[in-house]
């Protein structure tokens, strides 16, 4: 394992496998083990996947410390083993002939950072727009201006100033998001009327990423009826249309 | 180097080991079919299931406390008739002792769920839980009632041969007498603990962390007290008994047999790593072998107190 500390909290840890770089997709995600538990933190904690280097058979996971685990990845020291997971869940659905929208904000940037290789290499027009509070909140510029990016954020500090939601294009696209529930949201309720589809990687607590502890499961439709779906089994990708979004 | 005898005894369940995979956190089983060979394990208990399909609670459904986690997941389940035509089907191709949960909203839901299974020849146990403490009014469970765990079981016991385990709650003063109510009603075993009732509330929102606001702790932190009245029971009934709670290591396996359990259920492990159980399976022949012990059964409520 190596790893990088980009700032303001933020890490990207760096793992090798060879079949593991190679299977997976944006939208995949991995629970990685918790080394050791002098914290009391013992579940395993779900990251998706942000980056892959084929060429060393090397994948990064981005995260922000905001609890117990996260601080425990953060400590980390390069050379330690970790113990993961993965990739488990589902992808994001590219095969479309519109133009592909992916909205991120903040730490969800992570999965359109490969989908942004993958979706250049397959030569498919596509617009990535990543918003933060500020500039701290910005990171992988020097990666992503290789790519379509529009950077916004609250306080104007990079890129344009205000909400992702203010700069959305119209029009008919297959729209990605991943990023705080509420930014998904009202991006789903901008689409809802056109002829766009709009997919979201959900997050919600999770325990097992296996399927057998139902912790994480969220309010989904199916047909006419909202079943309590878990999100490490059926996502974490769902067709906004199906989310519930009431809490 | 000679063998280690790992097979014990439940009443007339014979097990290739003390392992069970505990209800509630190993699903149905087909989730954990990529990351463990069941013919390796002692047993395992389906998720709780209750006569109809169920939504379960809202989310969040989970958080983790210092060692261990909180869940009220509200026994989200399949129902009898898809568990019948969907799960059993699953289980005929390993040879493993496999049990059933059976929930109940009702005295008369939980007989209606065993009569449903009764003829089901792949389910050898039914373990009745009488404890959930997530899904009934104001969290009560029938297994804080010495009165209420006889008449369940009792009449559980006039409609089933097969055999039955209750599984009791640890929310309660005088564990004993739950315990003897059961046995008394017929039980062929016990199994504890389920999880202890707990909250963690959030200090911004000040809403509780967990949407049902009480849920249940399971995990390492509670082993100790899971322990203590594993060995309660054991020194107050007859019948055999299982015991769980926080189990993490082949040395907290051991504490629970010759503490009295004649196996063990393995849980919030499971969730945090789908291949724990068979993990502590190889840790406890190492460890049998560096104590010196042959056979596990030997060690079975060889507690020394005193002296």
């Amino acid at each position: 394992m190596d790893k990088k500390e980009w700032g303001d909290n933020y890490f990207s840890l760096f793992l090798k496998d060879k079949e593991i770089s190679e299977i997976v997709f944006p939208g995949n995600f991995f629970m990685v083990k918790i080394p050791y538990f002098e914290s009391g933190a013992i579940l395993p904690r779900p990251f998706s996947i942000a980056r892959v280097f084929k060429e060393e058979n090397v994948f990064e996971l981005f995260f922000q410390v905001v609890g117990k685990g996260t601080e425990v990845f953060s400590k980390l020291k390069e050379g330690d083993y970790l113990e993961i997971l993965g990739p488990l869940g589902n992808k994001f659905p590219i095969k479309t002939e519109k133009k592909i929208i992916m909205v991120a904000g903040g730490r969800g940037i992570s999965p359109f950072l490969y989908l942004s290789e993958i979706l250049k290499r397959e030569k498919k027009d596509f617009l990535l727009i990543y918003g933060g509070k500020s500039e701290k909140d910005i990171k992988f510029r020097h990666y992503l201006s290789s790519y379509n990016t529009l950077f916004i954020t609250e306080d104007g500090s990079y890129g344009e100033k205000g909400l992702v939601t203010d700069f959305l294009p119209k029009g008919a696209f297959t729209v990605f998001s991943c990023g705080p529930e509420i930014m998904m949201e009202k991006v789903y309720e901008f689409y809802k009327k056109t002829n766009s589809e709009v997919f979201v990687s959900l997050e919600e607590r999770m325990a097992c990423g296996t399927g057998v502890c139902y912790g994480c499961a969220k309010k989904i439709r199916r047909g006419d009826k909202i079943e309590m779906v878990r999100v490490c089994q059926e996502g974490p990708v769902f067709n906004a249309k199906e989310v519930v979004w009431d809490e | 180097m000679s063998e280690i005898d790992l097979t014990t005894k439940i009443g007339n369940l014979a097990l290739k080991n003390p392992i069970i995979l505990a209800s509630g956190t190993a699903g149905y089983g087909y989730e954990l079919e990529k990351y463990i060979n069941f013919n390796e394990i002692g047993g395992f208990v389906s998720k709780g299931i209750y006569f109809d399909p169920r939504k379960g609670n809202d989310s969040p459904r989970i958080y983790e406390t210092p060692c261990g986690m909180l869940n009220a997941i509200g026994l989200q389940g399949i129902g009898v008739k898809r568990f019948r035509d969907e799960i059993i089907p699953f289980w005929e191709k390993y040879d493993t002792v496999f049990g059933v949960n059976v929930a109940g909203e009702t005295e008369d839901e939980y007989v209606k769920v065993v009569e449903y299974l009764e003829r089901e020849k792949r389910v050898d146990f039914f373990e009745i839980n009488l404890s959930c403490p997530n899904v009934h009014e104001g969290g009560k469970s029938p297994s804080w009632d010495s009165q209420k765990t006889f008449s369940i079981i009792k009449e559980i016991k006039k409609i089933s041969k097969k055999h039955i385990m209750a599984k009791l709650s640890p929310n309660v003063t005088y564990i004993e007498e739950i315990a003897k109510a059961a046995e008394e009603a017929g039980a062929d075993s016990i199994s504890l603990v389920n999880t202890f009732v707990g909250m963690a509330v959030d200090i911004k929102t000040k809403k509780p962390q967990i949407k049902n606001v009480f849920g249940g702790v399971s995990g390492p932190a509670i082993k100790p007290m899971a322990l203590a009245l594993v060995f309660k029971v054991f020194k107050s009934v007859k019948i055999p008994i299982v015991g769980m709670g926080g189990i993490s290591s082949a040395g907290d396996i051991l504490e629970f047999i010759i503490s009295g359990a004649s196996a063990i259920e393995i849980g919030t492990a499971t969730i945090v790593d789908p291949r724990a159980s068979l993990k502590m399976l190889k840790q406890l022949k190492d460890l049998m072998r560096a104590l010196n012990h042959k056979n596990i059964k030997d060690l079975i409520g060889s507690i020394i107190t005193g002296g």
